[in-house]
């Protein structure tokens, strides 16, 4: 299709950059341009993918190895601690963060998770199986495998957690990893034994 | 007047609580840099570290958020320049990866359009990635995003305009695929 319009006015007008004088003639532009408003309609729909897709680290929790460094007191320039006892509070420090890790998680699984965009979706077909495969036969930690026949799907998946609840229900927390081509999607699930003795996903938090 | 140096260790403290803060959008960033969530949160490591040496150097009336995403940008490319990795911008989608998409009621096509989206991002070139993650993810006008990257605001401007007109060639490709795919298991 031939572009008659001016994207970059467009696209400034989507992000509200543009200034009053400059509106009304992208707006008259939009009204009589049916690609002009293909454009705006693609990007608004486009983008708010890209924020969906990429607002899941947001959700996440922020791994150790990233907050560490931040919540270590800095090294005082003059008149530095002896290494003994800079040592022994790098120590303290790492046990208190452990034990409120192991404490949050305690919590936010006792009163059901607390992160957001959880939905309840069936799996189906090759995923399921894979699964349903992975939480029967591998301790938490390991990862099972499957590569989709000739095509460049690769599903791998993870148990990371087991427990029960006071029903006596058994959980399995799991991480999904599909990976076609070099692109690679990560999916966290939970699932727990239904009463047939099967697996059944009851979440996944994209 | 110089700060003291408990002032500096109080300011200091208070940065990196920020920085603490920040942490989330900064991953955010990254993984729409990075092709990989592992790479995205070395790169953030790699950033965090660099502004951890550079903290004395942020001004009273320095943005700090601005900076800090100035400092993961500018990690990446380096590190981009370091592995030699400018190359293959244009992955083009293929045809019969999405066939196992056909039920659009389950979570499997949603694992797809996340894919979809993603290879779609890493299709664009670096610098018109770069721009579109700062104004459409993290919502950054024209000129703040053009200061994080040391560009003109117009070449800013320009960048967003043809990666959004990219990204959306590229969806509209795969979802013709996929539509594809799905008349032809319903014509067998």
């Amino acid at each position: 299709m031939k572009m008659t319009f001016d994207e970059t006015a467009l696209s400034a007008y989507i992000d509200g950059e543009l200034d009053t004088e400059a509106m009304p003639a992208v707006e008259h532009v939009i009204e009589s341009d049916a690609s002009a408003r293909h454009y705006v309609l693609d990007a608004v729909k486009s983008g708010a993918h890209l924020r969906a897709n990429l607002n899941s680290a947001l959700e996440e929790e922020v791994p150790d190895r990233l907050l560490n460094p931040l919540t270590m007191k800095q090294p005082e320039q003059v008149g530095r601690k002896p290494r003994v006892l800079r040592n022994m509070i790098s120590l303290a420090a790492a046990v208190i963060l452990l034990l409120t890790g192991f404490l949050v998680n305690e919590f936010v699984d006792r009163t059901g998770r607390s992160r957001g965009q959880a939905f309840v979706e069936p799996l189906s077909g090759p995923y399921r199986d894979v699964v349903d495969a992975a939480l029967e036969n591998y301790l938490s930690g390991t990862s099972h495998e499957w590569r989709q026949g000739l095509r460049p799907v690769t599903v791998r998946v993870t148990p990371l957690k087991t427990y029960r609840d006071k029903e006596g229900v058994y959980y399995r927390e799991y991480r999904l990893e599909v990976k076609r081509n070099d692109q690679t999607v990560y999916v966290n699930g939970l699932a727990y034994r239904a009463s047939k003795g099967n697996w059944k996903t009851k979440a996944l938090y994209f | 007047m110089t700060p003291r140096p408990d002032q500096n260790r109080a300011r200091g403290e208070a940065l990196k609580k920020e920085m603490i803060g920040l942490l989330p959008r900064l991953r955010r960033f990254a993984r729409g840099l990075s092709k990989d969530p592992e790479q995205a949160d070395d790169l953030v490591q790699d950033a965090c570290e660099r502004a951890l040496d550079r903290l004395d150097q942020v001004r009273e009336n320095t943005r700090f958020d601005s900076w800090l995403y100035r400092i993961v940008y500018t990690r990446w490319i380096d590190r981009l320049r370091r592995q030699k990795n400018r190359q293959a911008h244009l992955v083009l989608m293929t045809d019969e990866n999405r066939r196992a998409a056909k039920d659009g009621r389950s979570a499997d096509s949603r694992l797809h359009a996340a894919l979809d989206i993603r290879t779609a991002l890493n299709a664009l070139p670096e610098v018109h990635r770069a721009a579109i993650v700062l104004v459409v993810v993290e919502g950054y006008a024209y000129g703040e995003a053009a200061t994080i990257l040391d560009l003109p605001v117009g070449t800013v401007a320009s960048r967003v305009a043809r990666a959004r007109g990219m990204l959306a060639e590229l969806l509209t490709r795969q979802e013709q695929s996929r539509l594809k795919a799905v008349a032809q298991t319903q014509g067998k």
